[in-house]
């Protein structure tokens, strides 16, 4: 393909007000550089002339990926039927970290425990998204599209949510992980990040790669989000060794490390305010144990995250909400591997300072067999649309018909919940 | 160098060198098809070591893992590690060496299909790429059932899904012991193998296939015979089954055999793996038109995944619109490899695994049974495009320098390659930069 000589005077002219000024023959390379600067920064930093102020208030959604077993992780030792019910996955009424008559949380849950005495931390029991079949895949997209069914949106809820904050700010959302979970996805701005165990590229190639991704939209967006992340994110990771951080962030503590970087991140003044963070392995059909055993260790995971991204977050931890979230539940009673299966209702976690805390808020629904949902699952009481509009309605302030509207279409009969947050 | 040529290296292949291509652009069909009737399993694949090459072998040698003292779990963890390292390797030199890269992608369409994965299920280290040659590469094109039914009772695919462990309620087991149903893979069967999630099913559906498997489970250490798949009778749920309307009546094994026979036969399913195999080579949102003719072919050859991959080569969408696809990490990864003609010897394989571990794609590392996303969305955001960036860049900077980047441009990905990308690999500041650019291009992500 024969090269066309009209792009070349074109990019001449785009050099000229940099290049005037510099004196004799200019070298192909600084001329490149020269007009790569100038075409490149206006599409890196559309942003620059942003006037509104930023929000201070910090969301953090937690997917919990795979299906948590609600009633393991709050159980509701004070039910007279959970004993009976659970039969070798029961956890004696000693072992639990009581908050309640009723309800006490897993016993590795100290981080989380001491959150909740602090009055930072809600547990809203018995709740699930409006999907009831028990397919994980349809159950993971309902629940980041904010849907009724599977697929009935194409963008994620936050991705509404950017849009419903301030749009033109492709600073605001970020997923800390290596890809971009579907909650986020969608027409608005939102970056991506995870440690590179990667060299560092010189600018000379960055600035090629921008100009050669232009005409494709899709790879010319995200390579621009990722060079305005990298210059965001370049002073926060000085004395950072990015190696480290990259192994650290693949071993099984990686969610704790994510968490912290998260927490880094999200306390700068320009840093992102709407972040997610990833935790998988909740998906225990055999042997998921109690007191100790694979789920406890999921959980520990879950509940050292949860301390790290405290920690790292300092002073705006008080203006914070985390919402720690799955798919669905779990059966209720234990299936035939001392493991349990796809199930419906169970419960999701508020932390930050932002949380009215220490509360279990439910409709407990009960646990006698009559009471399960199609005599097997914990029966959902409270549409889990219900908490994260009330979530994002103390937060900003959206209102119930803008949330009807713009961020949960459909979710009329999901009633806002009221003082959730302290506002 | 024709468009139809990238389009056979690229929509259907793993990329192609310079010289592959002029090959390739001379019948770029004959190319594809030949691939289909003259496919043998490669020898690349079973180059092991250890001599443990059989899932039978390995598990045999492994022994009774409950009897083990600290040193020779050690051991075993570490014999673990050096078999999935060796599968690992030989599977990547062969999709960077094979002359039937087309095969190759349909092993690893597959293999994703039918995913395992040693994620939370440390066992399945030393046995998920023997699975993958056991009970994929033999039926890619065989029968859809066939394949099937070596999954299901591959020990590795038991022991991801749990179904060895599943035990029939009132099976003489269960009545003994406080033992019973394990739905897993009854549920993934019906959901991700053979109907999906939409296939018209319910949760007495997933129910009565998890009794009518009970008992596919693998033999233990201490019974007589071959390691491996075993049928046992007393974990069985007894008696007969309805599923999907349909009543299987007690037969032990061969009820479950019948059963999974007539799910891969199941409308639902020829629409399912239509749908799957259009959506990887045509485009995320599959043409609906192009669903049907595949479709079409699933139905009346009974599932014949010969005369399917020979409808996926006539399939006009595909050659119509290249660049619709983004590539996954992995093929990526491959591609690169052959552009650059590497050979058996010229590939640092350490360096290779590590990349493919950065760029989150190594291989039976699945996050979920539902196996890796087959889209855009998934594979394309900021972070993941920065990594293959810098991973691009440095590799531009290792490989042995392989000539005028325009001209390898030119040859490759010249026929659709956008004039922004082959102006700028031309000015590039040094040849390896624009090595690096080419392998960055959009007409090289994409396919």
């Amino acid at each position: 393909m024969a090269m066309k000589e009209e792009d070349i005077m074109n990019d001449a002219k785009a050099g000229e007000g940099i290049t005037e000024c510099c004196e004799g023959n200019l070298s192909r390379r600084r001329f490149i550089q020269g007009s790569m600067i100038l075409a490149t920064s206006s599409l890196i930093f559309p942003g620059l002339a942003m006037a509104k102020a930023r929000t201070d208030k910090r969301l953090v959604v937690v997917i919990l990926r795979g299906g948590m077993d609600g009633l393991a992780a709050v159980v509701p030792f004070g039910d007279k039927s959970y004993a009976a019910l659970r039969g070798d996955l029961a956890l004696s009424p000693d072992s639990v970290r009581r908050i309640s008559e009723m309800f006490g949380l897993h016993p590795v849950f100290e981080n989380m425990h001491d959150m909740y005495q602090k009055g930072e931390l809600s547990v809203v029991h018995a709740t699930a998204t409006p999907y009831r079949q028990r397919s994980h895949f349809d159950a993971q997209n309902v629940l980041e599209l904010g849907s009724k069914a599977p697929n009935d949106f194409k963008d994620g809820w936050m991705n509404r949510l950017v849009r419903a904050i301030d749009n033109r700010d492709n600073k605001l959302a970020l997923a800390i992980g290596q890809t971009k979970p579907l909650i986020l996805r969608g027409d608005s701005p939102s970056g991506s990040w995870a440690p590179s165990a990667l060299p560092d590229t010189g600018d000379d190639f960055m600035e090629l790669v921008a100009r050669v991704y232009q005409n494709d939209p899709a790879m010319k967006r995200n390579f621009n989000d990722a060079l305005m992340i990298q210059d965001q994110t370049s002073h926060m990771m000085e004395g950072e060794n990015d190696k480290k951080l990259a192994r650290q962030s693949r071993s099984g503590q990686g969610f704790v490390t994510m968490a912290g970087i998260a927490g880094k991140w999200l306390s700068e003044p320009d840093g992102p305010r709407l972040a997610t963070l990833e935790l998988g392995g909740w998906d225990t059909h055999a042997q998921q144990g109690t007191e100790g055993g694979r789920l406890a260790n999921n959980l520990s995971l879950l509940d050292k995250g949860m301390g790290a991204l405290k920690e790292s977050m300092g002073a705006a931890w008080d203006k914070t909400v985390v919402i720690a979230m799955t798919e669905f539940g779990r059966t209720a009673k234990p299936n035939g591997d001392r493991g349990t299966d796809h199930g419906t209702a169970g419960a999701v976690f508020l932390a930050g300072g932002m949380v009215k805390g220490g509360r279990v808020i439910c409709e407990w629904p009960g646990l006698k067999e009559g009471d399960l949902y199609q005599g097997r699952d914990l029966n959902p009481t409270i549409d889990l649309r219900s908490i994260t509009k009330g979530v994002l309605n103390d937060l900003y302030g959206l209102s119930p018909s803008t949330l009807n509207s713009d961020i949960y279409p459909g979710s009329e009969t999901a009633r806002s919940m009221t003082g959730l947050l302290r506002i | 160098m024709t468009k139809d040529a990238y389009i056979a290296a690229n929509r259907f292949g793993l990329g192609a060198s310079a010289s592959e291509m002029k090959i390739i652009d001379r019948a770029p069909k004959d190319w594809l098809r030949k691939q289909v009737s003259q496919s043998t399993l490669s020898s690349e694949l079973s180059n092991i070591s250890s001599g443990l090459k059989s899932t039978v072998d390995i598990i045999t040698a492994s022994g009774d893992l409950r009897n083990l003292d600290n040193d020779a779990k050690k051991k075993l963890v570490k014999q673990s590690r050096d078999i999935y390292l060796q599968e690992m390797q030989n599977r990547v030199t062969n999709a960077v060496v094979t002359d039937a890269p087309f095969v190759e992608r349909l092993a690893l369409f597959w293999s994703n299909h039918f995913t395992v994965s040693i994620r939370g299920k440390p066992f399945l280290t030393s046995i998920a790429g023997s699975y993958e040659r056991e009970a994929i590469r033999p039926h890619i094109f065989g029968k859809f059932s066939d394949m099937l039914l070596a999954v299901v009772q591959h020990p590795s695919m038991l022991t991801y899904l749990d179904n060895k462990s599943s035990v029939g309620p009132t099976s003489k087991l269960g009545q003994r012991r406080d033992k019973g149903l394990n739905e897993n893979l009854a549920r993934e069967i019906l959901e991700l193998h053979t109907l999906g999630v939409n296939g018209g099913y319910t949760q007495d559906d997933v129910i009565s296939l998890a009794k009518i498997i009970t008992g596919w489970t693998i033999k233990p250490p201490k019974m007589p015979g071959e390691a491996g798949f075993w049928y046992f009778s007393r974990m069985h749920e007894p008696g007969a089954h309805r599923l999907l309307g349909k009543s299987y009546s007690e037969k032990g094994q061969k009820q479950g055999i019948e059963a999974l026979t007539d799910l891969a036969h199941h409308p639902s399913t020829a629409r399912f793996i239509a749908t799957k195999l259009v959506r990887h080579f045509v485009s995320d949102d599959p043409p609906a038109q192009a669903v049907k003719a595949i479709e079409r072919v699933f139905i009346q050859s009974g599932g014949d995944l010969k005369a399917v991959s020979l409808a996926l080569i006539e399939l006009p969408q595909i050659w119509q619109r290249p660049l619709t696809k983004f590539k996954t990490p992995y093929e990526f990864v491959i591609s690169s490899l052959r552009l650059f003609d590497a050979g058996n010897n010229d590939v640092d394989l350490d360096k290779i695994i590590k990349s493919l571990t950065l760029l989150d794609h190594a291989p039976y590392t699945a996050l979920s049974p539902a196996g890796w996303d087959d889209s855009e969305d998934a594979w394309l955001s900021p972070n993941a495009l920065m990594n293959r960036v810098e991973w691009c860049h440095a590799v531009a900077q290792s490989v042995a320098y392989p000539g005028n980047p325009l001209e390898l441009a030119q040859n490759t990905i010249g026929p659709v390659a956008n004039a922004d990308t082959l102006l700028w690999i031309s000015r590039a500041p040094s040849g390896r930069d624009g090595v690096g650019l080419l392998l960055a291009s959009p007409a090289f992500q994409r396919r």
